[in-house]
C-alpha cells in the first residue's frame, strides 16, 4: 500500500512533539559523568557542537582539552596533555552524541559531577553540569583549568554537592517543568534569563536543607553556592529539554529538531527521524550588546556551545514574548519581543499548553521547530546566548539565527530516506 | 487632494503591508491603520522545492 507521507509526516511530528509536552522532567540525582552519561568511556572528554578533530578545534576547545586531561590527572603538565592529544589515546566525543549537553565549552569529563534529570513520562535521563560557583563557567562552561578551579570541582564533589543529592533523595525528585512555566510568566526565557526559576528552586530546597540538620558551616557553604552562583538554575532547564529531546529522537518520519549546537566552527543540528546524523553549517556570529565597547564582532567567536538545545524545547529565543528585558538589552521594545515568538511560531509544530505567558494574552509558546517550515518560509530559528571571546571569557549577550544550510542538508537528506 | 493632508488621510482606512515604520507613522497621527508583515516569497533551491512539494 502507497504511503502517503505527509500525513506519516504529521502523525509522526504529533507523536514527537506531544512527548514533549508531556514530559515530566524531573531533577533526581547528582552523579559522576563516568556513572551517568551513556557510552562515555574512561579515557573521554566531550565537547560542546558537531564533532570535531582537536586539530581543527579552536583554541578554547583545545584548551579545554588540555584542561580536562589535567583536571582527570591523565598528564602532569600542558606539554604531555598535548602530547596525549596527538596520541588517539583520548577519545573526543560531542556531548550530544550522548545524553548530554554541551554549555559553552562543554567540557566534560569522567569524573565531572553532573545533575540527573529524568523525564518521569518517557524514562529518558539526561546529565547536565551546573555551573562553578564562583568560577562560573570554570572548566566545563569555560574550558579552563588552575589549581583553584580544580580544588573548587573537588570541593564541590565533596561538600556542596552530597547534601543537594540527599535532599533531592529525599524529596523524590523536584519537579522542573512548573519552574519553568512559572519563570516564563514573570520574566523568564530560560536561557539567557533564569532569575525567576532560580528564585523558586531556592525557595524549594532552602527549607528541606536547613531541615536536614547539617553542620553550619555545611549549610552556610551549601547555601552561599546555590545563591550566589549566577544561573544555578539553567543546567536544569537544559536537562529537562535534553530529556525531552531524547524522548522525541528517532520518530520514524518526524521532521522535529531534537538538537542543535556549535563548536565555534560549526553549528549543527540533530532531527527527529533521521537518528543520530548531524547536518552542519558554518557557526553564526551573534547579535547583541558587548559587556564593554573595547570589543566587537572581531573579538568574537562563532556560536559555541549546546545551551540551545533549550531552545528545541521551547525556551530561550522561542520565548522572547516572555522576557522583553532580555530582548531589550539587544534594543527590542516589548512588540518586537513578541514578534519574534510570533515570528517562531511560524516554524514550530505546535503550540505548547504547559507554557502560557501573559505578554501573549496567555497564549501559548511555539514548541517543535519543523525543519520544512524553515525551509518553507525562510525564517531560521532564533537561539539566545552568551558571546565568547576568541581567546575565552564571556563579553557579551545576544542572539543568532541557526544557519539555513543546517536544514536545508537536513531537508534533502529527508528526502532522500523517505521520500521514496 | 495632497497625499500629506493628514487630516484628510484620517477618513481612510489603510491596510499597510510590509515596513513597520510605515505603520508607526500612521498610528502615531491616529489613522485608523492595521499592519500585515509580508515579506517577499523566500527563493528555494529547485531540489528542496521539489521535497517541500512531497513533504508538506
Amino acid at each position: 500500500m502507497a504511503i502517503d507521507i505527509k500525513l506519516e509526516i504529521e502523525q509522526a511530528n504529533a507523536k514527537a512533539v506531544n512527548s514533549v509536552i508531556e514530559s515530566d522532567p524531573t531533577w533526581i540525582d547528582i552523579l559522576p559523568a563516568s556513572e551517568i552519561i551513556e557510552g562515555m568511556g574512561p579515557r573521554t572528554i566531550l565537547h560542546s557542537g558537531p564533532p570535531i578533530e582537536y586539530k581543527n578545534m579552536v583554541p578554547l576547545h583545545q584548551r579545554g582539552m588540555v584542561s580536562g586531561i589535567l583536571f582527570e590527572r591523565w598528564a602532569k603538565n600542558e606539554k604531555e596533555a598535548i602530547e596525549m592529544l596527538g596520541t588517539g589515546e583520548i577519545s573526543i566525543e560531542s556531548a550530544l552524541d550522548h545524553n548530554t549537553v554541551g554549555a559553552g565549552t562543554g567540557i566534560i569529563t569522567p569524573s565531572i559531577m553532573m545533575m540527573v534529570i529524568k523525564d518521569r513520562t518517557s524514562g529518558k535521563i539526561a546529565a547536565t553540569f551546573p555551573a562553578e560557583g564562583a568560577f562560573q563557567g570554570g572548566l566545563c562552561g569555560w574550558g579552563l583549568y588552575s589549581k583553584e578551579i580544580a580544588a573548587n570541582l573537588e570541593y564541590m564533589r565533596t561538600e556542596l554537592l552530597p547534601p543537594l543529592r540527599k535532599l533531592v533523595h529525599k524529596l523524590g525528585g523536584i519537579s522542573i517543568k512548573p519552574i519553568l512555566a512559572e519563570g516564563f510568566q514573570m520574566g523568564d526565557e530560560n536561557h539567557t534569563r533564569q532569575t525567576v526559576a532560580d528564585l523558586l528552586l531556592i525557595k524549594k530546597v532552602l527549607p528541606e536543607l536547613i531541615k536536614m540538620d547539617l553542620e553550619s558551616n555545611i549549610l552556610k557553604n551549601v547555601v552561599n553556592y546555590i545563591t550566589e552562583t549566577p544561573r544555578f538554575f539553567h543546567c536544569f532547564g537544559q536537562g529537562a529539554s535534553m530529556s525531552a529531546m531524547l524522548a522525541a529522537k528517532h520518530t520514524e518520519y518526524s521532521t522535529m529538531m531534537v538538537a542543535c549546537g556549535g563548536n565555534g566552527v560549526e553549528y549543527g543540528i540533530k532531527v527527529a527521524g533521521l537518528g543520530d546524523a548531524w547536518f552542519t553549517a558554518p557557526a553564526p556570529l551573534m547579535e547583541g550588546r558587548y559587556v564593554s565597547t573595547k570589543y566587537t564582532e572581531a573579538d568574537q567567536l562563532p556560536w559555541i556551545g549546546d545551551s540551545c538545545i533549550v531552545e528545541c524545547g521551547g525556551m530561550g529565543g522561542m520565548a522572547a514574548a516572555a522576557s522583553p528585558i532580555v530582548c531589550n538589552l539587544r534594543g527590542m521594545n516589548l512588540a518586537e519581543s513578541i514578534a519574534q515568538t510570533q515570528e517562531m511560531t511560524t516554524i514550530c509544530i505546535a503550540k505548547n499548553p504547559n507554557f502560557a505567558v501573559p505578554n501573549l494574552d496567555f497564549d501559548f509558546l511555539p514548541i517543535g521547530v519543523d525543519i520544512r517550515k524553515v525551509i518553507k518560509h525562510g525564517i531560521m530559528p532564533i537561539v539566545h546566548g552568551g558571546m565568547f571571546n576568541q581567546s575565552g571569557g564571556l563579553i557579551g549577550a545576544g542572539s543568532a539565527r541557526i544557519p539555513l544550510g543546517c536544514f536545508e542538508k537536513a531537508l534533502r537528506e529527508f528526502g532522500k530516506s523517505y521520500g521514496k | 487632494m495632497s497625499c500629506t493632508d493628514v487630516k484628510q488621510i484620517k477618513h481612510i482606512k489603510i491596510i499597510n503591508i510590509g515596513l513597520q515604520s510605515f505603520y508607526n507613522s500612521l498610528k502615531g497621527q491616529q489613522v485608523e491603520v492595521v499592519q500585515i508583515n509580508w515579506v517577499p516569497p523566500v527563493k528555494v533551491s529547485q531540489d528542496l522545492e521539489s521535497i517541500l512539494d512531497n513533504l508538506l
